[in-house]
Order: structure tokens, then sequence, then C-alpha cells
């Protein structure tokens, strides 16, 4: 029970060394589909750029992280967890709150 | 009852540049295993193949004769101190212990300095600090295994001693296996001396061989 209540708090303070800018781009992407009804009949049109304007900045940050703080990785990895589950884990959830975001724009 | 790490004819070469070629390294618990050789000579990536961060062309990593890919996700089998400081930034003191679970008043009643530092946030502290304090832990954890890249970069002749003799404490349940410039306290402080040079590793028996294979001049 404690390894699982670690290993999630490790996840998180993962997550909060990128999660402004996944953030960010999240809530602006849901804040555009929201206002999007006011200029047209059909705002889900808009939902493939959104869609890839999140893929595109979360691969500069996978990029980014990989490359510029690859450094904490070893933190993480001197505690039992490998950067594929780092990664897997946390743009799960990213994606996941993303999503759920935007359908409840979209309704 | 002892543990064995083993790393056993590793081969690796970035492009056409051979950096290790059939490099043989034992490391058992209740020993500190010293690592020599030059700049560039590829320490670090024998470690990091160890301890499972980068693969090797070939050759396998064994513990306790059984083949093991990646060491670090091997739960308490070993934990590694690269050659620069690596603890997010953000995190206190009071996080790291409790991550590692080691006990902090232990530390503060060792290194006096960081009394009153438990709240303290790792980018508060001076590079010797944070290197004495991830060294520490590393040292105090579950592992069985400890790889140490340089622990003495950043530290203060008093604090070099003050390590070594927290190595010498923790090799009593580890192995260590640790590699730094500063050969003397390698030399002092090793059971078992290995010296890697033109991408393979020597075996050093007596400190002349050091001289012979030309690492220094006695």
């Amino acid at each position: 029970m404690n390894t699982i209540i670690r290993n999630l708090k490790l996840l998180l303070t993962f997550y909060l060394s990128f999660s402004l800018v996944a953030l960010l781009v999240t809530l602006a992407g849901a804040f555009t589909l929201y206002n999007a009804g006011m200029f047209t009949e059909k705002p889900e049109k808009l939902l493939p750029l959104i869609i890839w304007i999140k893929l595109i900045t979360t691969g500069i940050v996978i990029y980014y992280i990989n490359n510029y703080q690859q450094k904490q990785f070893f933190y993480f990895q001197n505690l039992g967890l490998s950067k594929l589950f780092l990664w897997s884990c946390t743009l799960t959830f990213d994606f996941t709150l993303f999503t759920a975001l935007l359908i409840l724009m979209l309704n | 009852m002892v543990y064995l790490l083993e790393a056993d004819s590793i081969t690796l070469d970035f492009g056409t540049r051979k950096i290790l070629s059939d490099v043989y390294l034992k490391c058992e618990t209740g020993k500190i295993t010293g690592l020599l050789g030059r700049n560039g000579h590829g320490k670090s990536t024998l470690m990091n193949i160890i301890y499972g961060t980068l693969t090797a062309k070939s050759g396998t990593i064994r513990f306790n004769s059984t083949y093991t890919a990646r060491v670090y996700q091997v739960a308490d089998l070993a934990v590694y101190l690269p050659q620069f400081n690596f603890t997010p930034k953000g995190l206190t003191l009071e996080r790291i212990f409790k991550d590692f679970e080691v006990n902090y008043s232990d530390f503060e009643g060792r290194f006096p300095e960081f009394q009153f530092k438990y709240k303290s946030k790792i980018k508060t502290l001076s590079g010797g600090q944070i290197r004495l304090a991830e060294t520490y832990v590393l040292l105090k954890s579950k592992a069985k295994f400890v790889l140490l890249d340089e622990p003495f970069t950043h530290l203060s002749p008093l604090m070099i001693e003050q390590v070594q003799e927290l190595i010498i404490e923790a090799k009593k349940d580890k192995g260590i296996l640790i590699t730094d410039h500063m050969y003397r306290h390698i030399i002092d402080l090793s059971d078992t001396l290995y010296l890697l040079s033109d991408g393979t590793t020597h075996f050093i028996k007596d400190l002349s061989e050091l001289d012979l294979l030309g690492y220094i001049k006695l």
C-alpha cells in the first residue's frame, strides 16, 4: 500500500514537471470549443485542429523533457519507475482529462 | 548471504567507434569494487549498462547468475548515483528521505549543517550539499548494490572523508561499485579493482599494473 501511494506521488511529481503546458493547452482547447458555438453551428468541426495542437505540443513536451530534463529520470529509476511507465501513466491521465473536457464542452 | 552482480562480455559501439569490447566486471555484497579509467573510456557507459538504462550491443548482466535485463526495475536490487545531481529541484529533503525510506534524524546527527533543513527544497542547497544528501540516501537505501559514479565531485575534503566512511559502513550489507577521478581514494577504498582501458576491463592485482597500463605513473 505504501509503495502504491509513493508511486502515485512520484507520478504526480513527474506530471508537475510539464503540467503547466499540458493543462494550458487542454484548457485553451476546451475554451475554444465552448466559445465556438457562438460563431458556428458546428463547433465539432474544430475538433481535429484542437486535437492536432494537443498532439504536437505533447510531442514537443516529451522531446524537451527527454532531452533537457533527463537528469531527473534517475530519481524515478532509483525508486523503480521506468521512463516508459512515467510517460504512459502521466500521458494517459493528461489525455483522459483532455478528452473528458472536450466531450463536456461539446455537450 | 552474498549477492553477486556481474557484467559479462559487454560490447558497445557508437557507429565505427568501439567503446566497450568484451568487458567483464563482478561486484559482490560485502565488497567495494573500484573502477578506474581515463576520461571518455566508458566508465559511466558501463555503469549505465549494468544499471539497465543503456542497452549494450551484446553481453549480459547477471544477478546471482540469473540474466537481468533492467537491474533498476528489480525491487531493492540496485541504485545509481550519476555524475550529476539528479533530484528534481522542487523536492524537499523531507520528501526525498521519505521516498527512499531513510531516517533523517540520523543524517542531521551526522551532518549538523543539515539541521533545520528538513523542509528545505533541493534548489536552496549548495551543489556539495545536494551531492551529499543524494549519496547518503542511496547508500542507506534498501538496495543490495550501489553504483557510485564520481561521488566525490562537488565535495570538500572533509565531506569526502565522511562519504568514504559512509561507503565503508554501507559495504557491510551492500555491494558497492565506485568510480572517480580521485583515484587514490578509489584505490584506498576498494577491495577489488578494475581498470577500464582500450575498451576492456583489466583486473588489477598489483598497483604496478596501473603504471604498466598507462593509467598512472608510480
